[in-house]
């Protein structure tokens, strides 16, 4: 089982916000989704999460009245609240993306290293 | 606006409210970002149980999965609480320096051995962790403090951390000094603030007993054990055992996890109420965590419990078995009555109508002259008494129906008892 760190959980965060505005619920079934299932960001992780990135400002957050299939259309619906990349969460997404790649490329390096030698 | 799936139908909105109040009261948040994290819950559980009702499961079922998977309450209206507060680096080291080892063994333990483990997830889970995984290396300060009282090194730690050393109102009653008399304490050598306090707490525990020391707020707090218990007190929610399906059991449930608490901890400042499927517990964190670790036992009593509830269903299976074989054979014995009297009352009118026809003739040969009225007197009074015979034979008929049917009503109400009690042993 991989053991992932906060920064993964903001990097998997962002990226999927980075696809589109999105809520709470979306995102957990985008990133089990994308993971094929391997991931899951538990809500006791995921909405501490997402109230640490409203607060950096990495994202946007906007309120949406959603109401049920059939629903009185005057009776009031649920809440939901939307979540949206900000440029400055733009910038953090892509800085994670650069460190993920250089280690990705420093990894290769003993990868291929041992590869050559077997 | 957008169109939901879900038609929220009142068993939904009652067990998802009542979840969401429990968790709301958790929350250490003004009114206003309670709200907003309340609904962002509500709407992130109606979308799951949309979604589970359209994989087939049942409303109850697809609620009480939705919820599950959310985790476990306390911990996270912990999390979102922590995530929502903004405070200074400081503030924050010192706040997490007094939840000393418990409140993070608490929340992270969670209370996963009371759930069913179908709903615990199998796959790899991306944690956000907690704040105390962000901070610093603990500071280290230098003391040379020799056979030293207790309120002293106190002070001098207090000092050295940059905090302000203080007594709590219980200390100040009892008179610090008269509360902690000398007490020789060595600290020498480079400790950091937990550490420092450790080598107090441990002669503390072992000269005196009955105080606590705690940081919080750029405060080093002396208190009284009583005092840091009722402070403490913290409202955390546990899942009954799945076989703990009626208010009884889940009463009997409570009951017994406070009894072995009650073996071990001061429950003074503890209150067990079952609510709604739920234990409420507020204790104060040790007792948390005394839940947490005593696992094993509360599954032993979970495991005894049902087997209870299991035995005591068959014993009630076994009564109405008995009830249904009593009931069917004095059903059948009614029934061969009622026949009987029925064959009987039969027999009576078939009487009555030949002595009838005989009247007739004999009425008629007196008519002719050729019998005496005396005859038909008796041929008269004869299908006389056999009408009042079979009139009396009718009304026994007509009891021993009665009896018949209402034994046939009670057969069948207690044949679907059994079918009820077999439906309970089968459900678990």
């Amino acid at each position: 089982m991989l053991n992932l760190k906060q920064d993964h959980s903001t990097l998997v965060v962002l990226s999927v916000l980075a696809d589109g505005p999105s809520y709470g619920y979306a995102i957990t079934k985008a990133i089990a989704s994308k993971s094929e299932g391997h991931f899951k960001l538990t809500a006791s992780g995921m909405y501490p999460l997402l109230t640490k990135l409203e607060k950096q400002g990495l994202v946007s957050t906007s309120w949406e009245e959603v109401k049920a299939e059939g629903a009185d259309p005057d009776a009031s619906g649920r809440k939901r609240k939307w979540y949206t990349l900000s440029p400055k969460g733009r910038k953090q997404l892509d800085k994670h993306i650069e460190a993920h790649r250089q280690m990705q490329l420093l990894l290769n390096n003993f990868l291929t290293g041992n590869e050559a030698s077997a | 606006m957008r169109l939901a799936k879900s038609t929220n139908p009142t068993h939904q909105r009652d067990t998802i409210e009542s979840w969401l109040d429990v968790l709301v009261t958790m929350l250490k948040l003004p009114s206003a970002q309670r709200d907003q994290i309340r609904d962002e819950l509500e709407d992130h559980l109606r979308s799951r149980v949309d979604d589970l009702l359209i994989m087939g499961k049942s409303e109850p079922d697809a609620i009480q999965t939705a919820i599950h998977e959310l985790g476990e309450t306390a911990e996270l209206a912990k999390l979102i609480s922590t995530a929502s507060h903004t405070r200074t680096p400081f503030r924050r080291f010192a706040m997490n320096a007094t939840f000393f080892v418990l409140a993070g063994s608490i929340l992270t333990a969670s209370v996963s051995m009371m759930m069913p483990t179908s709903t615990i997830p199998t796959h790899t889970i991306i944690e956000a962790p907690l704040e105390a995984a962000q901070l610093p290396a603990p500071t280290r300060q230098k003391f040379s403090i020799e056979k030293s009282n207790t309120d002293r090194v106190l002070e001098q730690i207090a000092n050295a951390f940059g905090l302000t050393y203080r007594y709590s109102d219980g200390v100040r009653e009892q008179g610090p000094h008269g509360a902690l008399p000398f007490s020789a304490i060595d600290l020498v050598g480079e400790y950091t603030l937990e550490e420092a306090l450790d080598v107090v707490r441990v002669k503390q525990r072992m000269d005196y007993g009955g105080f606590a020391i705690v940081v919080d707020e750029g405060k080093l707090v002396l208190m009284t054990l009583y005092e840091y218990l009722r402070n403490q007190v913290e409202i955390h929610a546990y899942p009954t055992p799945s076989w703990a399906q009626t208010v009884e059991q889940q009463n009997e449930f409570a009951d017994a996890v406070e009894q072995l608490l009650g073996a071990k901890h001061d429950l003074r400042f503890t209150n067990i109420q079952p609510i709604n499927g739920t234990i409420i517990v507020a204790a104060p964190p040790v007792v948390h965590a005394e839940i947490v670790s005593m696992s094993e036992q509360l599954n032993a009593i979970s495991e005894q419990m049902q087997a209870g509830v299991i035995a005591r269903q068959q014993q009630e299976r076994q009564r109405i078995e008995n009830q249904v074989a009593r009931l069917r054979a004095e059903y059948e014995s009614s029934k061969r009555a009622y026949f009987v009297e029925r064959e009987k009352a039969q027999a009576l009118r078939d009487m009555v109508e030949q002595l009838r026809d005989q009247h007739t003739v004999i009425r008629s040969a007196v008519r002719n002259g050729e019998e005496p009225q005396s005859a038909e007197d008796r041929a008269k009074a004869q299908a006389n008494n056999a009408q009042e015979a079979a009139s009396q034979q009718e009304i026994v008929v007509s009891e021993s129906k009665i009896r018949f049917e209402r034994l046939q009503e009670i057969l069948i109400d207690t044949e679907a008892n059994l079918i009820l009690a077999d439906v309970d042993l089968t459900g678990f």
